[in-house]
């Protein structure tokens, strides 16, 4: 039984508190408060008793969504809750932030009133919460410069979904229902995982995707989605066989999708909750012949004359020419008697500073077209005495993100909506982006 | 909206809420009840608003009157009056059309902490759980127990208990849920609600009706029927086998828990159900979601010892990612030396090296502890454990230097000769660049076990002593005196002048604890 919920921004009033049972001390959020603040959120675990009270929270977008009881819960449990809370907010209120809750206040509480009674979970998807909620939803609008005055300059309306169009809350108010749009976004994202040795070896690798739709329409019209024909699934136990094709290690689908269409045609019909969910999440790992999106190889020479270290990296992409990697970032720890650095790199758009308190070189790329190739030489300058240890440069870390591309090579051929009531076609946009999640090149 | 408002904005609001015109825009009053709302949760005082709030309570729309309803709860134990005012238009509600209407004046009326409000809402809620439509049920079941906490006697003496009981046959799902837990809550002076076979059966067969989170919590509730035989165990893990693969964690792991319990005396039973849940629990590994990650290992911990054969070839699931906040971090480096085996510590040690050497200072020490666990634990793989640390101990990074020797320090390094000579190699190369108080205790009580391989251990302790001062820690001053004195025993030549210095030096400290040793040693 949960007693009270709360949302905390970074400092720290709450935004939103609500208490089911009057167990709890009135001043469980200062205890809470007290807890995260004496030491650096990444050290705190997720749920832990002070006082007397047990406190759990996950942390979305600088903001902590937190629950407290006087008796001890399944942990697992209350954090599956809270993690469907944040995404049942981002449902109503498009954007999950400290402006956007601070604006929809009446409409979360209206949320807290009707999923949880007594603190017990009574309710807590979207679409059966949608007809107790009276409130309607303020947008609370994060429009990029460029945006605004590309808008004002041209005043077109063009075809090209604008990033922010994902963002607007699923469930709209009644006045918007006659000027609302059909819309559908699928977004597929692909997360790389990736250890890859000095001499450009893979050690390991492991992809984890998922194909994500945002639901704007009305009703449940029936959705079929075909997959690559050459798509393949694991079956256990049974080897991948070679080829190009595409190959899933491990997949699992959401409740509301049919898959008996699958097997011949890789065509699956789906029937979609209102709202944003996972259609299919897969991960494909081991060993196996996918490319690497990256390619850094790096030479390191101790210079002449002086204790300085030349350290040389040169950054490939192997992405497609018509696609292009934005923020890339290169993180290359340097051995700790490093006092500076001096840099010359190819290019604009790119920089590189030295970190002194943790002894790092970061170099960040804005955009890296495909097929081609960024270097950056730094210098290590040593003023304070004694041999550079070689062994101290790398692992480089990389951080990335491609869209329009996935590395497994998986794609949605159509998207066809049947709808029998309504008459009206839908939009149907389709993103693919590649982000990395943890890649990582040894050096030595 | 601002939720900065100043105290004196409640003469504002008061006025305001007077007005006729506003209280006939809505969207005027929502703004108003919201800001009366921020004031309350922030703490303040708002009973100056009860005469407004009372107006409020009968307002026809929805939102102001759901918000003014939660007001009146969290302030309600103050102010008495309000209470007394507001019943009437609660007990009209209770009867309006509407059946979200009733279900909220249910509610609320059971939420007031108040004498009077209780005959009230027992009445009500009573009358409540013979209502039509499902939402007022619910409301009324749950309000119930909040009138039990209120006053524990009374549920019991309405004959409410078997009402409850019998209203676990409604046609709502989650009625049913609410009722589970109601009679839990009420009879908890008696160990809960008791279940006999007919209900667990008729639980059974609408299992799939309930919603996730019913499930989960009736998959909880479940461990205390005891089946009658292998049969009914047999139905029951039937019934329930799919949701050992369920997408919600909190419903998975119940079931695990539930299915470990009634299959008690089948030992390789639960082996099998152990496999067949094995990949959707490390299947969260991967997700991202740090907080999901982080909970679900610590699930599997529990059971890790039993079943450590089964995650021994899925060791890679638990490798850290760079984005990983810390406490993520260390969970799962503790998990390793559980997992190594003959087949796979060369990798986990190749892993285990490279989070030794990151920048993030618990991070690494706890990868180097983890090796040390690893060492100690299965000796026989303990030679690459031990050429690893051979490798570090080269390093001219102060925190990694100062981590290998407070986790040097747990080993009995006489086991091993090479790693010796390499830490006390260490030890005269880097002493200077350990800075943290425990890297300092860390090599002196190294020096001090084994100082008599190490020839510049006096110049290291007079380095120390000349920086000895009232800045040295309390721990690194005490360790001192030990060190010297067990050196003098080795080396008494070189030492005696070190020793004199130090005592002089620590009896004249300000500590007490201190002086008490040197006075001891003298």
């Amino acid at each position: 039984m949960i007693s009270e919920i709360f949302i905390l921004p970074g400092h720290n009033t709450a935004l939103v508190s609500k208490r089911f049972r009057c167990d709890t001390d009135k001043e469980a959020k200062k205890i809470f408060v007290q807890k995260i603040k004496s030491r650096d959120p990444q050290h705190s675990q997720p749920h832990f008793k002070e006082n007397g009270h047990y406190f759990y929270y996950v942390k979305r977008n600088g903001l902590f969504f937190v629950a407290v009881s006087k008796n001890e819960i399944s942990p697992v449990f209350v954090i599956e809750f809270l993690s469907r809370f944040y995404y049942i907010c981002k449902d109503f209120c498009g954007v999950v932030s400290e402006d956007s809750i601070q604006a929809n206040v009446l409409l979360i509480y209206e949320l807290l009133d009707e999923i949880l009674d007594c603190g017990y979970i009574q309710l807590a998807t979207t679409e059966k919460l949608r007809p107790y909620i009276q409130s309607e939803p303020v947008l609370v609008s994060e429009k990029s410069p460029a945006e605004d005055i590309a808008s004002r300059l041209f005043g077109i309306e063009t075809r090209v979904a604008p990033g922010s169009a994902a963002n607007k809350p699923v469930v709209c108010s009644n006045t918007d229902l006659e000027s609302r749009k059909h819309e559908i976004f699928v977004d597929v994202i692909e997360k790389i995982t990736a250890v890859i040795n000095a001499d450009g070896t893979l050690s390991r690798m492991e992809v984890n995707g998922s194909v994500n739709m945002k639901n704007f329409l009305m009703g449940s019209p029936q959705i079929k989605m075909a997959f690559n024909e050459d798509l393949t699934l694991s079956k256990k136990g049974a080897d991948k066989g070679y080829g190009n094709h595409v190959h899933l290690d491990k997949y699992s689908f959401h409740q509301c999708v049919k898959q008996e269409g699958f097997e011949k045609s890789r065509i699956l019909t789906v029937v979609p909750p209102v709202g944003e969910f996972s259609v299919l999440t897969y991960s494909v790992g081991g060993d196996m012949s996918v490319t690497l999106p990256f390619r850094l190889t790096s030479a390191l020479e101790d210079l002449d004359r002086s204790r300085d270290m030349m350290v040389t990296l040169r950054l490939r992409a192997e992405i497609p020419t018509s696609t292009q990697a934005v923020n890339v970032t290169v993180s290359c720890p340097v051995p700790g008697n490093v006092s500076s650095m001096s840099q010359h790199l190819t290019g604009p758009g790119q920089t590189a500073i030295f970190l002194s308190e943790n002894k790092h070189i970061v170099w960040k790329i804005k955009n890296l077209p495909g097929k081609t190739e960024a270097v950056g030489q730094f210098r290590l300058i040593n003023q304070t005495g004694g041999k550079m240890n070689k062994q101290e440069v790398g692992p480089v870390a990389m951080e990335f993100e491609v869209s329009g591309y996935t590395n497994t090579g998986l794609q949605i051929r159509y998207m066809r909506v049947y709808d029998r009531e309504n008459s009206y076609v839908p939009f149907r946009w389709v993103r693919y982006i590649t982000i990395s999640d943890s890649y990582i090149v040894k050096i030595l | 909206m601002d939720i900065y408002d100043g105290l004196t904005d409640i003469s504002y609001l008061a006025h305001q809420l007077e007005d006729r015109a506003v209280l006939a825009d809505s969207s005027m009053c929502r703004n108003l009840i919201g800001k009366i709302l921020s004031k309350t949760m922030r703490g303040e005082d708002v009973s100056a608003l009860h005469p407004q709030l009372l107006k409020l309570l009968a307002h026809p729309d929805m939102v102001i009157k759901k918000m003014a309803c939660q007001v009146m709860i969290e302030t309600a134990v103050e102010g008495s009056e309000l209470i007394i005012l507001a019943i009437n238009t609660l007990l009209q509600d209770c009867r309006d059309s509407n059946p979200i209407l009733r279900g909220i004046a249910i509610k609320t009326l059971c939420s007031l902490k108040h004498p009077a409000f209780t005959e009230y809402g027992i009445k009500v809620a009573q009358h409540g759980l013979s209502d039509q439509n499902a939402y007022v049920r619910r409301s009324s079941v749950l309000g119930c127990t909040k009138i039990f906490h209120q006053d524990k006697m009374l549920p019991v003496d309405h004959g409410l208990v078997d009402e409850l009981y019998s209203i676990l046959r409604d046609c709502d799902p989650i009625v049913v849920m609410n009722a589970l837990v109601s009679l839990e809550e009420i009879l908890q002076s008696e160990g809960g609600i008791v279940f006999n076979k007919n209900i667990v059966h008729h639980l059974l067969n609408k299992f799939s009706t309930f919603t996730t989170w019913g499930q989960a919590y009736i998959l909880k509730l479940l461990q205390k029927y005891v089946p009658k035989n292998e049969d009914e165990i047999f139905d029951i893990l039937n019934i329930l086998d799919s949701y050992l693969s369920h997408s919600n964690l909190g419903v998975l792991t119940n079931t695990l828990e539930l299915f470990l319990h009634i299959l008690q005396g089948f030992p390789h039973l639960q082996m099998e159900v152990y496999k067949k849940s094995l990949d959707s629990l490390l299947w969260v590994l991967g997700s991202g979601n740090a907080e999901i990650s982080f909970t679900m290992i610590e699930f599997i911990e529990k059971y890790l010892t039993n079943v450590q054969d089964l995650f021994f070839p899925h060791f890679k699931s638990f490798f850290c990612r760079y984005k990983d906040p810390i406490y993520l971090k260390e969970k799962k480096i503790s998990i390793f030396p559980k997992l190594v085996t003959k087949d796979n510590v060369e990798e986990i040690l190749d892993e285990l090296s490279m989070y030794s050497t990151v920048f993030q200072q618990e991070v690494s020490l706890a990868a180097m502890k983890a090796m040390a666990k690893i060492v100690e634990n299965q000796p026989d793989l303990a030679d690459s454990c031990l050429s690893k640390f051979g490798i570090l101990l080269q390093s001219e990074v102060g925190h990694i230097i100062s981590n290998i020797l407070q986790v040097l320090q747990t080993l009995d390094l006489s086991r091993y000769g090479d790693l010796q000579a390499l830490m006390t190699a260490a030890c005269s190369r880097h002493a200077h660049l350990v800075d943290n108080e425990e890297g300092q205790c860390a090599l002196l009580w190294l020096i001090s076990e084994y100082g008599a391989t190490v020839d510049e251990a006096p110049y290291i302790i007079e380095d120390y002593l000349e920086n000895f001062g009232a800045k040295t820690p309390l721990k690194v001053k005490l360790h001192l005196m030990t060190v010297t004195l067990k050196l003098f025993f080795h080396q008494p030549a070189q030492c005696q002048s070190i020793l004199g210095e130090l005592l002089e030096k620590c009896l004249a400290d300000s500590n007490t604890e201190v002086q008490l040793q040197a006075l001891f040693y003298f």
